[in-house]
């Protein structure tokens, strides 16, 4: 028996995981005091407030476990669906036609008379006032403005890389099939070059399962990601080839992650892609160095 | 608003993920991603629309920085002493982390179940998936590790 179980945890729980049962045990108390995974997951994207951001990003770096917690759910499964979608436009029709910006609605309802009331107070007042005092020059108040981050201008272009491919993709096969790798991507590579990044990405997503331990696949989905528009989305998958540390990538990678995340609204994160770029001797460095100058 | 509309449309799956994962609530994140996309129409004048997402990226993150500190996150956690591990992971953990036999959905929704004794229903909060799609995977995932290790008898 788990020493601490979910308040809906069934019996048959119990049986399928009776084997291992000392092993979890262990594992829950070694990772008894490990940041909840909401917070790891708000530190990888820069949310928290900034010392625990700190605290919690140092967390995922130095733990597998933490890291793997933090990439593994960025798979893109969760989707709004369609009802969702159009659910959610209708409440910002709504919202906007409702509410002018910056004033909630029960300023207007309950404020808005009690200021109607006090203004014309103070104009009696000053009416009253102005009879005897000099003229003076009425400046208007300052109009508050909720601060709004200023549209970002990219410094990195996005070019398409081309094609190609690492030795062990020529002889790599799956497991337990006779399909080759090379037929399996086939669909998703000839969608990329054609253009057609939204099923190239369907199609990289769809093989990324049967071929882990490929580089090929979540770089090319992570640049349909981002020819898509989908930074966070192109962050995820760049990263997921990071980790599988092929070096015949491994520049390409930095780049489009500098790319990516400066996109994501992230430049800390590119300017730090492109540093480690300009230190090394790619193809990438001149061009990394020249960028990450310019972000200065 | 049909510009407007398409812009939507054409950024809004991104947006609430960057969202979810921010805050990993569901109800939450469809918040954020509808307070941006407000924001947003009010200063549609303003903003260069062949720069999003980023723009509404930013928003988002910033909402959710002031969720976080509502919270009160940082009392909570901030002075929580960083432990480094054991150098040496234990077999069950390496077999979590490494096995091929897990997609990486699967080991997220057995870690958080398993290990960090979450609900269905809160697995399925923290990561977007349905309540069901959690417990189809946490069946796949149990049933590899009661073969692995039946077998290995581990």
């Amino acid at each position: 028996m788990m020493t601490k179980r979910p308040s809906d945890w069934e019996e048959r729980e119990d049986e399928l995981t009776a084997a291992v049962r000392d092993e979890l045990n262990a594992l829950r108390e070694r990772h008894r005091d490990d940041l909840p995974v909401q917070i790891l997951r708000a530190a990888d994207t820069g949310a928290l407030p900034d010392v625990l951001q700190e605290t919690a990003a140092a967390a995922i770096e130095g733990s597998e476990w933490n890291h793997a917690l933090v990439a593994d759910v960025n798979d893109g499964s969760a989707v709004l669906s369609q009802h969702a979608e159009d659910r959610l436009l209708a409440r910002i029709h709504r919202d906007a036609q409702r509410r002018p910006a910056g004033r909630p609605t029960w300023f207007a309802q309950f404020w808005r008379p009690a200021l109607a009331v006090a203004a014309a107070g103070v104009l009696v007042t000053t009416v009253v006032w102005r009879l005897e005092a000099p003229a003076v020059i009425n400046h208007p108040a300052p109009e508050t403005v909720a601060p709004v981050p200023a549209a970002p201008a990219f410094h990195l272009g996005l070019d398409k890389p081309d094609v190609k491919l690492t030795a062990m993709a020529l002889v790599r096969r799956s497991a337990g099939r006779n399909a080759t790798f090379a037929d399996d991507v086939a669909p998703a590579m000839n969608a990329y070059r054609a253009g057609d990044y939204s099923t190239a990405a369907a199609e990289f997503a769809r093989v990324a399962s049967i071929y882990p331990e490929s580089v090929e696949i979540p770089f090319y989905l992570g640049i349909s990601r981002l020819f898509l528009n989908d930074p966070p989305g192109a962050v995820d998958a760049l990263q997921t080839a990071r980790r599988v540390t092929d070096e015949t990538f491994r520049a390409d990678i930095g780049w489009y992650l500098a790319v990516a995340q400066e996109r994501a609204g992230r430049p800390d994160a590119a300017q730090a892609e492109l540093t480690s770029l300009c230190s090394g001797t790619s193809s990438y460095s001149k061009r990394a160095c020249d960028a990450a100058a310019s972000f200065k | 608003m049909d510009e407007f509309d398409a812009v939507y449309r054409a950024h809004v799956q991104s947006v609430f993920r960057f969202a979810l994962r921010c805050v990993s609530n569901r109800a939450l994140a469809e918040d954020l991603t509808a307070e941006a996309f407000l924001e947003l129409y009010r200063r549609r004048d303003q903003i260069d629309t062949s720069r999003l997402p980023a723009w509404l990226l930013t928003v988002v993150r910033n909402k959710a920085r002031d969720h976080w500190r509502r919270q009160q996150v940082e009392q909570r956690y901030v002075e929580r002493e960083a432990e480094s591990e054991p150098v040496e992971s234990p077999a069950l953990e390496k077999w979590v982390l490494e096995s091929s036999d897990l997609k990486p959905v699967h080991r997220t929704c057995l870690m958080l179940r398993y290990v960090h004794g979450m609900t269905r229903a809160e697995i399925a909060s923290a990561t977007g998936l349905s309540e069901t799609q959690v417990k189809g995977y946490l069946q796949y995932a149990l049933e590899r590790l009661r073969k692995t290790f039946q077998k290995d008898g581990a």
